[in-house]
């Protein structure tokens, strides 16, 4: 027979074979008596797969501490609106005689700020990423608060 | 070959054939899962009874002979003889009619070689081996099949 024939034998045989099963070698070692092979819950990686395994979690974890690092320092001590510095002690009173308020923008941020008889400055300032409130109530404020307050009054005359 | 390493052999070729042993076998059994059954028993007997494999042919002719005796439930020795080559049909004959016909019509040993040649995969030298005759009588087996094969399409094609 010709190598074509040869090769259309092939071709019909393969038309006409049926689908196999799919076998378990595990089936064959129940007939015999024997163990099953014990399975690992992950699929066994070569040896280079499994170093990238690791440094993908080591960098993973480097990642995830260096976040909250960062979160803690420029948000959660440094103060944040609703969340008050690590260690701050609430302003007393908590209400006071409102001296002066002032609104406007500046540098392309909405600023408010509060001043109240005691000396107590609340100072607001709303940028595009958000906005800062700070509450300053020690004696280096009273001061700023003063010149604050003289200097508003230099601008209204 | 110690035990463990005919084990893994024996595991290995499972793995890598026990496709091609199935689509055979079906073709003695009728049916995709009784030779699904026929084969992991022929590997079961492989793996109790290593002392059978004596090294002399390759240890897939070896299985493939455990099977076929499985297949035609022969309670002899592993070794196939002449007359106990099991008679195969194919199992879905309506998708080739033609071929089937004309396969039906060779002798059982014929028809035995073309089937593990083209549905086994296996080589003239493999081909000997299970049926334990020499390569030559297998080259010469398939010619006349081939021969006989050519001859009944030429006619069906005529006839068509």
């Amino acid at each position: 027979m010709s190598t074509y024939n040869d090769t259309l034998l092939v071709a019909r045989f393969a038309a006409l074979a049926p689908e196999p099963r799919p076998g378990d070698w595990a089936d064959v070692l129940d007939r015999v008596g024997r163990p099953r092979p014990r399975r690992s819950r992950l699929p066994a990686l070569p040896r280079r797969r499994r170093l990238v395994v690791v440094l993908a979690a080591i960098a993973a974890v480097a990642v995830i501490c260096a976040t909250a690092l960062a979160v803690r320092a420029y948000f959660i001590e440094s103060g944040f609106i609703g969340i008050p510095p690590a260690g701050a002690t609430a302003s007393t009173p908590e209400t006071g005689r409102l001296v002066l308020s002032a609104y406007g923008v500046a540098r392309r941020s909405r600023t408010q700020m509060w001043l109240y008889a005691d000396g107590r400055l609340i100072w607001r300032r709303e940028s595009p990423r958000g906005s800062d409130l700070k509450s300053l109530d020690d004696d280096d404020l009273r001061v700023i608060g003063e010149g604050c307050l003289r200097a508003w009054e230099i601008d209204r005359d | 070959m110690s035990m463990s390493g005919l084990d893994s052999e024996l595991e290995e070729l499972y793995r890598r054939r026990q496709g091609a042993f199935q689509v055979m076998l079906a073709s003695v059994t009728g049916s995709v899962e009784s030779a699904r059954d026929v084969v992991q028993e022929a590997f079961a007997q492989a793996l109790r009874d290593q002392s059978g494999f004596r090294g002399d042919g390759s240890l897939e002719a070896w299985v493939w002979r455990i099977a076929f005796r499985i297949a035609i439930g022969s309670k002899g020795s592993h070794e196939l003889t002449v007359d106990e080559v099991p008679e195969v049909a194919f199992v879905h004959e309506d998708r080739d009619p033609t071929l089937a016909a004309a396969v039906r019509r060779l002798p059982p040993q014929r028809r035995m070689a073309v089937f593990l040649r083209y549905f086994a995969d296996l080589s003239y030298a493999e081909i000997g081996n299970v049926l334990g005759i020499a390569e030559g009588t297998v080259a010469a087996t398939l010619s006349q099949s081939h021969a006989q094969l050519s001859a009944e399409f030429s006619t069906r094609e005529v006839i068509a």
